[in-house]
């Protein structure tokens, strides 16, 4: 009997400096076809700025946007594991009473239908200024889309895998621990990857609507100064904490789901 | 329909001293689906006797209940009607000395293929380091020693049934259920992983149920084959394999191979399965 010890060839491997040149070198094009292309056509600096002008406010106004930026990042953060915590154990109540499902889901359905960022003049009644009100309405937002996540995670088992599990006489808790967890994971990373999509826009929103500080609240102020650069650079801040949480994201979902790195 | 009957009455004879020295023993077991009135009778009444270190074929056409005949047996779904004994104590819940495959390998994509076989370890709570050491043996007699490490996806069919019948020999178990377990394999494939089954029988000698619908499959391992009727499904013949083992991929050398698979073709006939002008 011939054994199957074979080494898989490494087929398609790119070298890490690959993956990460090229791309750097299309966003500094970009860049400087943005900084030479306002000049050449004339675009005035209060509607575009160009790159060097917001770039250069990460040096001179340090200061305000680090501690815009924490604050949004804290918010983001706190908002989105409040949803999670919530959302993970409720699916899979959900999941797991059929009578559940059929008689709160339309409720669900009715409250995921709400854009829910008009409810933000309504949370800050509520929770006044400060941090509550921005917090309500990111974990409000995160909410929904690992709600769906993990219902469908849970629900995703194949039943006939209790056949094995009933024939080794396995408990509740060890078919819970060992084959449903594992089996919900990557449907439950996909909703808090939407879901921290969702967080960072329900934190801006809120923001926008009533706060004293955060990412949108000094975007807001530096358009009432018609300071485009600070309101570019406002903006970048805030995709580069997107950037910067989803990535710890997929990092965790690398590291808990170790068979998903694996090629066919 | 005369001719069943009689076929019938002359296994219920036989019956009856197998009965006495079974390790598995099934009694008039009865299963129909459906409320009452409307019920549909699918299986039996089935008598079925499995002894220490017997392996029973139950072959017949698909939808004659064989499946569902496994699955009361292994006390993974409630009989109608009829009992169920093993080891001498009646089966009340799932039995859990036994080791099951069926034709979906039913491995986890998350568990590495020694992962997968090793939950039998985990879930029984048994000896870490030597039931590693018993699956990387097993692996080895299965042919996929290399694999212990790659995921379910990452193998091929025939690769994923072998790691599927490794998890259920790892803990040692007295009984082995086998549902259609090379079904969805290639006729080369079936052909390796039966021959390989068949040694691995003989060194450990578990007393197997095998269901399948491969007349070559139920001859090439048995030592006692059942036909199945349909609708509802019962047991209507009993051939004895008296070949010598291991048997070879090319079964048709011996004259008893004909006879036996001609036998089995003309019950087929007599029930109806094929109608031959």
């Amino acid at each position: 009997m011939a054994t199957m010890a074979r080494q898989v060839p490494k087929i398609g491997v790119t070298l890490a400096s690959d993956r990460v040149i090229y791309p750097l070198i299309v966003l500094l094009l970009f860049f400087a076809a943005w900084q030479y292309g306002t000049g050449l056509f004339g675009i005035p600096g209060y509607l575009l700025p160009t790159p060097s002008d917001f770039l250069g406010k990460f040096v001179s106004d340090w200061a305000a946007l680090s501690y815009h930026f924490a604050s949004t990042a804290y918010v983001v953060l706190l908002g989105f594991l409040i949803a999670t915590s919530i959302s993970i154990p409720l699916g899979l109540a959900i999941a797991s009473y059929p009578s559940l499902r059929r008689n709160a889901m339309p409720l669900f359905v009715f409250f995921e239908i709400i854009p829910k960022t008009i409810t933000a003049p309504l949370l800050i009644v509520w929770f006044g200024f400060g941090f509550s009100p921005r917090i309500a309405l990111t974990a409000v937002m995160t909410f929904f889309p690992i709600l769906v996540n993990s219902i469908a995670g849970f629900s995703s088992i194949n039943p006939r895998l209790g056949l094995i599990t009933r024939s080794m006489g396995a408990t509740p808790w060890q078919t819970f621990r060992l084959m449903r967890v594992p089996a919900a994971l990557p449907h439950i990373f996909s909703g808090m990857k939407i879901g921290m999509v969702y967080a960072v826009a329900g934190c801006m929103t809120a923001e926008f609507v009533g706060a004293n500080e955060g990412l949108a609240y000094l975007i807001l102020s530096a358009s009432s100064f018609m300071d485009t650069a600070l309101m570019f650079a406002g903006i970048v801040a805030t995709a580069l904490l997107g950037m910067l949480l989803t990535g710890a994201l997929l990092a965790l979902e690398k590291w808990m789901m170790p068979w998903r790195n694996e090629r066919s | 329909m005369g001719k069943i009957t009689a076929m019938r009455k002359e296994l219920d004879v036989k019956n009856v001293e197998q009965h006495e020295r079974s390790f598995i023993r099934g009694l008039g077991v009865t299963k129909s689906f459906g409320e009452e009135a409307g019920a549909f009778a699918a299986l039996g009444p089935v008598d079925l006797n499995i002894a220490q270190g017997e392996f029973v074929s139950i072959l017949g056409p698909s939808g004659c209940g064989k499946s569902t005949l496994m699955l009361i047996m292994a006390g993974l779904m409630p009989a109608t009607g009829g009992k169920i004994d093993v080891d001498s104590k009646p089966l009340l819940k799932p039995l859990t000395d036994v080791g099951i495959v069926f034709q979906d390998h039913l491995l986890l994509e998350f568990r590495t293929a020694l992962e997968n076989v090793l939950l039998q370890q985990q879930v029984r709570r048994l000896d870490r380091v030597a039931l590693k050491r018993r699956a990387d043996e097993l692996f080895d007699k299965l042919g996929i020693s290399g694999a212990q490490g790659r995921y379910p996806r990452q193998l091929s069919g025939g690769m994923q049934q072998r790691v599927s019948i490794a998890r259920a020999l790892v803990h040692d178990p007295a009984v082995l259920f086998m549902d259609e377990p090379f079904g969805a394999l290639d006729a080369i494939s079936r052909t390796q992983i039966r021959h390989d089954l068949e040694i691995l029988w003989m060194e450990t000698r578990k007393s197997v149920l095998f269901i399948t619908h491969s007349i070559d499959e139920a001859i090439g391992l048995s030592d006692r084959i059942l036909i199945m009727s349909k609708s509802p499904g019962r047991i209507v013949k009993e051939i004895k394999v008296d070949l010598p083992r291991p048997r070879p991929a090319y079964l048709g050398d011996y004259p008893e191979f004909s006879k036996y698979a001609d036998e089995i073709y003309r019950t087929f006939e007599e029930l109806g399965v094929y109608h031959f002008n």
